[in-house]
This record gives structure tokens, sequence and C-alpha cells, in this order.
């Protein structure tokens, strides 16, 4: 700690500290580090009498450490630090929170970290690591002054809230889908093993496999599920406070079709997919997970995002929405309040998709050089990659957002690169008038 | 499927039958009726080990297509041996995981393992086809590729 700052004063400010790691700092092993953290984790599991008995400055210094985790080479190093603030409880867990450096910088160490970690590597560590990062979110979430910093990062929507909020996104689709077709799994073989006669008459060997699978598949659900719920907790957390980050196309129109189609499975005429016996036993509540699914739809009710909704093709028809609304009322799954505000919900998304197949028809026959070349859709907001090719801005932002790189050379490619392409978009813009003119 | 990624593919395949790449069999091609599922005959190159043999790739397009790869594998009564495919039809290629784009196109993928099968030396399966085939994921883009070599 000395090498990175000779003289620093816990109570003071993040000004103490060198824009760049000194040279001292970095000639120690990492070791040094993890040593550190392995013995406090083991003290805290095994022995927290010592520590709650000992000096408090190491939990200062870590939490300084993490604040400023781009010291620390590895991301490895870094995850194995958020464990350990993540294990920390009150009182402990003060020490970390009322640190005046901490109110500066902790709240984007922890988002920032939550999107870098996608990059370096081990799959499962991903987990734990944003698991811990959720969990300290929560015990934050307690505190005023952290929630309403949360809030005002949300409202501003920086880059890397941007960012935090994709892999959000992502990790509660993916979980989702995992836990879902784990179940659908359990579904199938049990069914098959429903039918005494038929099962006994199997081979050996078959019913051995299939008892494999139904055990891998339980592991799955009851493992993925957890993660599914908390991320779906998170998101919920932030679209009650502020929907703003959801107004951008690209944020907006994929949780619009990840709430859609998950609404859909679990509404749909499929849902018999998911019955499993003793669904408690793996943690599945499907009326909770549900209804948490409508609170975020609820926790979203702004013009743009019943655009989304309203936009997504894969799933959203006007008839999806009100099946699913017979299904809620039938299993009577929400209060009625919510209820009733799902059902307004539904009805202004449908007029927006109504509105929308009027406007749709405008459009055959577009010059090739107005669409996107990706999606082969006219473009809204053309910009220019520095390899001079013009694109859709919410295309190449959504790309961005999970592969910063150019798609056509793969170059490095970051938002700010972009230019927008006036000329171009007045040129569509005139090409659009004239042909709704000439209809007319 | 998103009604983004059905336009996409509608210009691939409309692009597809324009071209005509040598090497592909776009005229049998069967295509799904949502476009979610495709199947294309690929016939090896004159003066290469699979020199007329016709094979079958199949593509599986997810929700999020172009942005995510398809899922790419041969399929039929004929896989082709070759060092990077395994015998239930899985394809070791980096443009099908990490390194896709979404630039990339049906005819780029196809193209390019056409190129993998003609600079091909031995017609053999991987070395761990056995422990792979019995182990890995239905879905080949669930399989974290260790890729082996890039000469091939």
């Amino acid at each position: 700690m000395k090498a990175l700052c000779a003289d620093l004063n816990l109570m003071g400010d993040d000004s103490q500290f060198p824009q760049e790691p000194t040279q001292m700092f970095c000639a120690y092993p990492e070791h040094y580090l993890e040593d550190v953290f392995d013995f406090y984790l083991f003290c805290l599991q095994f022995a927290p009498k010592i520590v709650m008995e000992s000096t408090t400055e190491w939990i200062q210094q870590s939490t300084v450490i993490f604040s400023h985790y781009e010291y620390v080479k590895s991301p490895f190093l870094v995850s194995k630090l958020v464990r350990l603030l993540a294990t920390l409880q009150p009182p402990l867990w003060y020490n970390v929170v009322n640190l005046r450096m901490s109110q500066q910088r902790l709240l984007n160490a922890m988002i920032k970290f939550y999107s870098d970690f996608e990059d370096s590597g081990d799959f499962y560590e991903k987990y734990n690591v944003r698991g811990n990062i959720q969990y300290m979110l929560k015990k934050m979430g307690d505190d005023m002054y952290y929630k309403a910093k949360f809030m005002d990062m949300a409202r501003e929507c920086g880059p890397e809230f941007i960012r935090f909020v994709n892999m959000v996104i992502n990790d509660a689709t993916w979980c989702i889908d995992e836990s879902l077709s784990g179940l659908k799994g359990v579904h199938e073989i049990e069914r098959k093993m429903a039918n005494a006669e038929e099962w006994a008459a199997t081979d050996q060997e078959l019913r051995n496999q299939d008892l494999g699978q139904l055990d891998e598949a339980k592991r799955k659900v009851t493992g993925w599920l957890g993660t599914a719920k908390s991320n779906l907790e998170l998101l919920l957390s932030i679209t009650e406070n502020s929907p703003e980050p959801f107004r951008t196309p690209a944020l907006g129109e994929r949780l619009a079709a990840m709430l859609n189609h998950n609404l859909s499975q679990l509404l749909g005429s499929n849902r018999q997919d998911f019955l499993v016996k003793d669904p408690a036993s793996y943690g599945w509540k499907p009326r909770e997970f549900v209804s948490l699914l409508i609170n975020i739809y609820l926790g979203l009710n702004v013009p743009a995002f019943i655009k989304f909704i309203a936009y997504d093709e894969r799933t959203y028809t006007p008839t999806f929405f009100s099946d699913s609304i017979a299904q809620l009322k039938q299993k009577a799954i929400l209060g009625f309040s919510v209820m009733e505000r799902f059902e307004n919900l539904a009805e202004d998304v449908k007029k927006e998709y109504e509105s929308k197949a009027l406007l749709e028809e405008e459009y055959d026959d577009v010059p090739e050089e107005f669409k996107d070349p990706i999606m082969d859709a006219i473009m809204e907001d053309p910009v220019k990659l520095p390899s001079g090719h013009v694109m859709d801005r919410a295309v190449i932002e959504r790309h961005l957002l999970s592969t910063p790189n150019n798609p056509f050379n793969r170059a490095p490619l970051t938002q700010a690169e972009l230019v927008p392409d006036v000329e171009l978009k007045a040129k569509i813009e005139e090409w659009k008038i004239q042909k709704r003119n000439s209809k007319k | 499927m998103s009604d983004a990624a059905t336009r996409r593919l509608m210009k691939e395949l409309a692009q597809l039958k324009n071209e005509n790449p040598e090497g592909l069999l776009i005229d049998n091609a069967i295509t799904s009726s949502d476009l979610k599922q495709w199947k294309i005959g690929v016939v090896g190159a004159e003066g290469t080990l699979y020199a007329g043999e016709v094979f079958t790739l199949q593509f599986t397009f997810g929700p999020q297509y172009p942005f995510n790869s398809p899922e790419v594998m041969f399929v039929g009564d004929t896989i082709p041996a070759h060092p990077h495919i395994y015998s239930n039809g899985h394809i070791c290629l980096s443009i099908l995981s990490d390194d896709w784009t979404p630039a990339l196109s049906v005819q780029s993928v196809c193209l390019s393992i056409l190129s993998m099968l003609s600079s091909s030396k031995e017609k053999k399966h991987p070395m761990d086809d056995a422990i792979y085939v019995r182990t890995c994921n239905k879905n080949p883009s669930k399989t974290r590729w260790w890729f082996h070599d890039d000469s091939v």
C-alpha cells in the first residue's frame, strides 16, 4: 500500500492516487495481495471473532485497491477481492461503505468490473463475480447515499452503465434459457417414467441414460434458476428506480424481446412442458417468476419501451398479450391492482402495434445505399465507421455492446468513433417524404 | 424469429440463388418455412481428397442472428472425415464461435468450410473424436472449442 501512495490518509479523498500505479507497486508479486486476501477470507469464515477484535485498516485498504482495480493486472485476483468484500457483514461492512474514497468510486468500480470480467476467460467464475457484486449492490441498497448515487448513474446512462445493464440482460436471458430447457428435460423424462409399463419395457441401458440426463437436468435447473432470479431482481430494481437506460434501442429492444419470449414460454401453449414433480425442490416457483416478469414490464411503463414491446415481432401479437392476461386471471397470479396496470399496459402496446402496421406499408423498393448492410432495413440514423462502411446506429451499437470491434474487419472500434452521416440521413428523409406524398 | 432477422435471411437467400457460387448446391437447398433452418449441399472441389463427394450442411438461426453466429453442422449419412470435423457432424471452426461477425453470411461460412475441406491432407476425424461425440452438447454452439491448429 505504501508503495502506491507514500503517506496515504485513509480519511482523505481520491486525489491522493496517481493515474498510473507506481513502479514500486507493480514490482510486487501478485501473491503478496493474494495471500492477504486468502488469509482474511479464511478468518472471516472460520474465526470471525479474531477479525472483529483486530484493527480494520485492512478493510479500508482492500476497498481502496478495489476502487482502483485497474492497478491490479490479474482479473482473478480482483475477483478474489470482490469475494472478500462481499463476505464482509455489518458492522465490518460499514468500513467499506463509509470510506470517503468509496463514496467517490466504489460503485463505478463495481459496475465496470461487472462487465470487464466478461472477457477474462473463466465462464463459471464470471457468474461468481457477478453474484458477489449483485450481493454487494443489494447490501448498498439500504444505504441512502449509494441508492441515490446508483439512481443518478442510471439516469445519466453513461456507456459503463449501459454496458453493465447489457450484461445483466445477457445473463438473465442465458440463465432463464438454461433453467427452462432444464425443466423441459426433467418434464420429458418424468413423463416417460410415469408410463410405468413402457418404462419397465425399455432397455436397461437407455433407462440409465435417461436417469443420468434427469440428474443432469435437475442440477442444471437448481444451479441456473437462482442466478436467473437474482438477475431478474436486479433488473427489476433498476427499472423501478429509473427506466432511462431502457429508452435506448440497444437495451430496450433486447429487454422487451426477452420479457416477451419468456412470458410466452411460461403462459403460452407450451406451458405444460415445464410441469415437473416437486418443483419446490429446485426452488422453482413459476408464479413468483411470472409476477417478477410482469413487474419488470410495469416498471418500464414509458412510451419508448411500449414501442419496443410492440415492435418485437418474434413473439408479440395482440392475442399473445390477451391470452396471457386470460391465463394470469385464471390462475390468479397477480394482485388486483397489478393486474389492472398490466391490462392498461397491454392496451397501450396494442395501440402502438396497430399504428405501426399502418406505417409499414409505405416502404418497398428502398435503394440499396439507404439500407443497413447487416440488417438490410432502411436506416434511421446512418453512421460512418472508420473503415468507410455505413451502418444504422442502432445496429452497430448493439453489436458493439457484445463485441467491441468493426464487424467488417475486426479492428477495435468504440461508440465514440462513429460519425453521423448527416448527408445520407437527409437523403433518406427526403426519399421517405417523397414516397409518402406520391401515395396520397 | 424476429422480423429483422427474417429480412436479413431473405436477402441472403436471394443473393445465394442469384450468385450460385461454385461448390454449393443452391437449387435444391431446403429452407424451413420460417427460414429458421436451412440445409445446403456442398461438393468437394476437384483435385482435393473430397473431389465430387456431396455433403449436407445444416444451418440453424437463432433470434439473435446475425449478432450471434448460426449453429452449423454436417448432417445426413455422410459426414466428411476431416481433422476438424467430428463424426457427429460438429465442426471446429473459429468463425462459427469466437470469430463470428455479423458481416459474415451463409455463403461465406459455406465457402470457408469448403476451403477447410480442400486444404485437408488426410481423411481422419479429430483425435478426441470418440470422447467428444459421447460427451458433447447436442448444440455445437454450446461447445467451448479449443482450436487445435490453424494450418488446415
